[in-house]
């Protein structure tokens, strides 16, 4: 439960980068915000219908909401590679993308 | 632990791979069975129930994308529990882990049970006069015995077997879901069925997302198998989403077509004949419109509960073996077999508890203990989060970050508990099961765990020597940290006079330390070189003194970490610490080391700043709290009675006090103080009084008193966490600000005031030291 625990199961950053990579978010937060909006909408759209066309419509809309969160979610773990990688040049580590870190 | 060597696994599946363990960990043994009683409670709701699933599980799913990529090890959730929640947490992870994977399996053998009975039914079969029906519990009891031996044997389910069986089920549950829209376009009535759409309410849609949460949460298996995925950064959080996305969309059609195409002959609501048949509901239905409906649902249903019934026997033989070894349960869990190197008797107790639980209730009471514990589980991993991002945030490299952090953890965590809550009103006997399994858990830890977690920490004692006539006595026990005995004399006066005046002893402890980045094992070469220059001579200091000692080293990474854990593995009851003044970090009070040790350890801490103790003719106790004043009073009243020091005691009230206040004010300070004799001087019984001053400078006051004085006693703070966030505090003020000899004291804390600052503290570190 401690610093060693992650320093034994080889997941730390080496120490030189310790503080170099921001901790924001790259999902595009306001999309995102919307897509869960819309998401928790439906779901109240499919309540209203009561079994209706609009809970038909509730439906269809909060899957496709469904599937724009994952698209963002997925573009966001992509983008967040890339500026670990540039963060990683500007720390000028020595470290290589895709190995594990030093332990 | 630190010093032994890791067993890596290889790194070979991709995306699709990872993705496909998620869905076929989903799409399983969940919804087959749990179908018909969702739509039995949420009536056609149920695919309300499935959607607002859908959004909370999708908020965990965030949470797991983020460890799942920055810690991508096998325990998953648990271990994540583990690195980011204090005390029990970690315990009770692994102990409720264990307990929802057994139930889990108990779930998977009833439901094993109605479907080969449904087989004995649909053929007119009967077993020692015994219908389909009547056997459920039977071979519920005989498939789960089957699996613990197969278990045993070691066989557990092989690659391909698995693949056949997820493609198998998968291919079920689409022909299902086509033949039931086929079947509701060619009849528009069939949509007539949805309405009304919540016929028991909301409450009705809560219990059914409560019961099918089970059924969402497969892609923990992503996590878990995160050693074995290639760039894990990129395809853990990646496949979670995925396969999430996958996944919540065939529900939602399992549930529409089960509810609009399946007929019931008479005035009945499809959703009532659908729950009225539970965990058959699937089966029946798919026997009205789907081509060999009831047998392929059979083959489906039986598959799939047989393939999670393995798995959850294994997973819950694993827990439970991974507590034993961790030390949390008796070594025997840990026992493997010689001849199948299976851990047989970890197997045993999962076993005894999935026939259990199998047979003492009935399958929807099962349902919900399953999902209870999950639900809880998971919530934690929710908490979680929030404080590895907090302590270890910027030394993680992260293949997702959260999304407006940390209120989306919060939602969750509230969502989660509040379908938790509500599943009392479906279920009070499973939550009956789930209190009772917590409070055995916590149990077992207060009383067996947590010394054994002690024994294994990470500061090794690498040397203990007791002085023959204390050994195994319980003494009253002062421990001085000593770096160099030299430097340390005052340290050991006082320490020596502490243990003489309660016949006590004096612990000498050295600490080797070595750096953050250095295995402690290499402070083992330094073990022989501290007792000879240290603990030797700093024992023949005590022994001077006529006081018995002991002499202990540890190694640690951090002074205050051996310490704070000598504290607690030795039962210290007095800590004396040398500080020379200086403070190196203007984020501590006093110092790192200090600052930590005053927090954390148990008992009565002492720091004195002085290079001797002799002679001390004056001594100044001002005082404020009751509590710290009587110790305060005590350690003077040593000087006293050694060097016949005179003890003055000064206590300063604001100005402007009416007096009303003011007389409220000292009767609280003398009332603490009776039984060492201070008092008004007006009742003639106080053989010591207080010297009252009036100032609003408390600070300058002190300081100006204790020029005249060999040595001044002062109180730490009470522990004002959110008065020391803000100003600080006055007595450590006080202290910077005499300059002569001065000697620290804070009271032992009570043991729920430990607690309550421990967790408070826990969730303030940001340091990873760990300490508690």
């Amino acid at each position: 439960m401690s610093i060693d625990d992650l320093r034994d199961q080889g997941v730390l950053l080496p120490e030189e980068e310790w503080g170099e990579h921001r901790l924001e978010t790259t999902v595009h937060v306001v999309p995102l915000a919307a897509g869960f909006a819309v998401a928790v909408a439906s779901l109240a759209v499919i309540y209203l219908g009561d079994g209706g066309i609009l809970t038909w419509v509730g439906s269809g809309v909060f899957l496709l909401a469904l599937y724009a969160v994952t698209w963002m979610c997925d573009r966001a773990v992509l983008r967040q590679r890339e500026r670990f990688r540039e963060e990683r040049r500007h720390a000028g580590s020595h470290e290589e993308e895709g190995e594990e870190p030093a332990h | 632990m630190a010093d032994q060597p890791r067993t890596e696994l290889s790194r070979d599946l991709g995306l699709f791979t990872i993705t496909m363990v998620g869905v076929g960990a989903m799409i399983g043994a969940g919804i087959f069975v749990l179908t018909g009683i969702a739509a039995g409670t949420a009536g056609p709701g149920l695919i309300l129930a499935f959607a607002a699933n859908g959004v909370v599980t999708l908020l965990t799913a965030l949470a797991y994308a983020e460890l799942g990529s920055a810690i991508p090890e096998a325990g998953g959730g648990y271990l994540w529990v583990k690195e980011g929640l204090p005390g029990p947490n970690a315990f009770l992870a692994g102990w409720m882990s264990w307990f929802a994977h057994a139930v889990a399996g108990s779930l998977y053998a009833l439901g094993f049970g109605s479907y080969l009975g449904l087989v004995f039914r649909e053929f007119g079969v009967t077993l020692f006069g015994l219908t389909g029906g009547q056997l459920q519990k039977p071979f519920a009891v005989v498939i789960a015995l089957m699996f613990i031996a197969i278990n045993f044997k070691g066989v557990s389910e092989t690659g391909l077997a698995g693949n056949i069986v997820t493609v198998a089920k998968v291919l079920i549950l689409m022909l299902f879901i086509g033949s039931g829209l086929w079947a509701m376009f060619h009849e528009p009535a069939s949509w007539d069925k949805f309405t009304p759409f919540t016929p028991r309410g909301l409450g009705g849609v809560i219990e059914a997302m409560g019961l099918t949460y089970v059924a969402f949460e497969g892609y923990e298996i992503i996590a878990q198998a995160g050693e074995e995925v290639k760039n894990p950064k990129r395809n853990i959080p990646r496949a979670v989403f995925w396969s999430l996305a996958i996944v919540i969309p065939v529900y939602l059609l399992v549930g529409v077509t089960a509810v609009g195409a399946t007929h019931t002959g008479s005035a009945m609501a499809s959703w009532q004949w659908l729950g009225e048949h539970k965990e058959l509901g699937l089966a029946e239905a798919a026997r009205q419109f789907m081509p060999l409906g009831t047998t392929l649902l059979l083959v489906g249903g039986i598959l799939s509960t047989m393939s999670a019934l393995n798995a959850t026997t294994f997973s819950s033989t694993r827990v439970s073996f991974a507590m034993g070894r961790d030390r949390n349960l008796p070594d025997f869990f840990s026992k493997v077999h010689q001849g199948t190197r299976t851990p047989y008797l970890a197997l045993l107790a999962s076993g005894g508890l999935i026939l259990l639980m199998a047979v003492a209730i009935p399958i929807e009471d099962v349902a919900a203990a399953t999902d209870v514990m999950f639900l809880l589980l998971f919530l934690q991993v929710n908490v979680a989060i929030i404080t590895i991002r907090r302590k270890y945030g910027d030394k993680l490299d992260y293949g997702f970050l959260i999304p407006f952090f940390p209120v989306l953890p919060v939602v969750a965590i509230v969502l989660m508990l509040g379908i938790a809550a509500y599943m009392f009103r479906f279920s009070p006997t499973a939550w009956f099961f789930v209190v009772g399994w917590i409070a055995v858990g916590l149990g077992i830890y207060y009383g067996y765990a947590r010394k054994r977690e002690r024994e294994k920490r990470v500061t090794p004692v690498v040397l203990r020597e007791e002085a023959p006539s204390v050994v195994g006595e319980e003494r009253y026990r002062v421990l001085v940290p000593v770096a160099n005995p030299e430097h340390a004399r005052a340290l050991i006066d006082l320490a020596a006079t502490i243990a003489r005046s309660q016949d006590g002893e004096v612990v000498l402890l050295h600490v080797i330390t070595v750096p953050e980045q250095t295995p402690l094992r290499v402070g083992r070469r330094y073990v022989s070189k501290a007792r000879e220059e240290v603990l030797d001579r700093a024992s023949e200091m005590v022994a001077e003194r006529d006081v018995p000692s002991s002499a202990i080293v540890r190694i640690a990474h951090s002074p205050a970490q051996a310490i704070i854990h000598e504290v607690e593995d030795g039962d210290i009851d007095f800590v004396v610490m040398g500080w020379r003044g200086r403070r190196r970090d203007p984020r501590t009070t006093i110092g790192h080391n200090i600052d930590l040790v005053f927090r954390h350890a148990d008992c009565h801490v002492s720091v004195l700043r002085a290079d001797d103790l002799q002679p001390i003719a004056r001594v100044l106790v001002p005082m404020a709290d009751p509590q710290q004043s009587h110790l305060m009073l005590e350690l003077a009243d040593l000087f006293a009675e050694e060097q016949g020091s005179s003890v003055d005691l000064l206590h300063i009230l604001r100005p402007g006090l009416s007096d009303q206040e003011r007389s409220a004010r000292m009767e609280e300070l003398y009332e603490g103080l009776a039984d060492l004799e201070v008092g008004p001087e007006e009742s003639g019984e106080a053989r010591r009084m207080i010297d009252v001053a009036e100032s609003g400078d408390v600070v300058g006051t002190i300081v100006d008193r204790a020029a005249d004085y060999d040595l001044t006693i002062l109180g730490s703070a009470r522990e004002g966490f959110f008065r020391k966030l803000v100003a600080g505090t006055i007595p450590e003020k006080i202290a910077r600000g005499i300059p002569g000899r001065l000697l620290l004291v804070k009271h032992r804390r009570s043991a729920i005031q430990s607690k309550i600052l421990d967790t408070i503290d826990f969730f303030r570190d940001t340091s990873g030291t760990g300490i508690t």
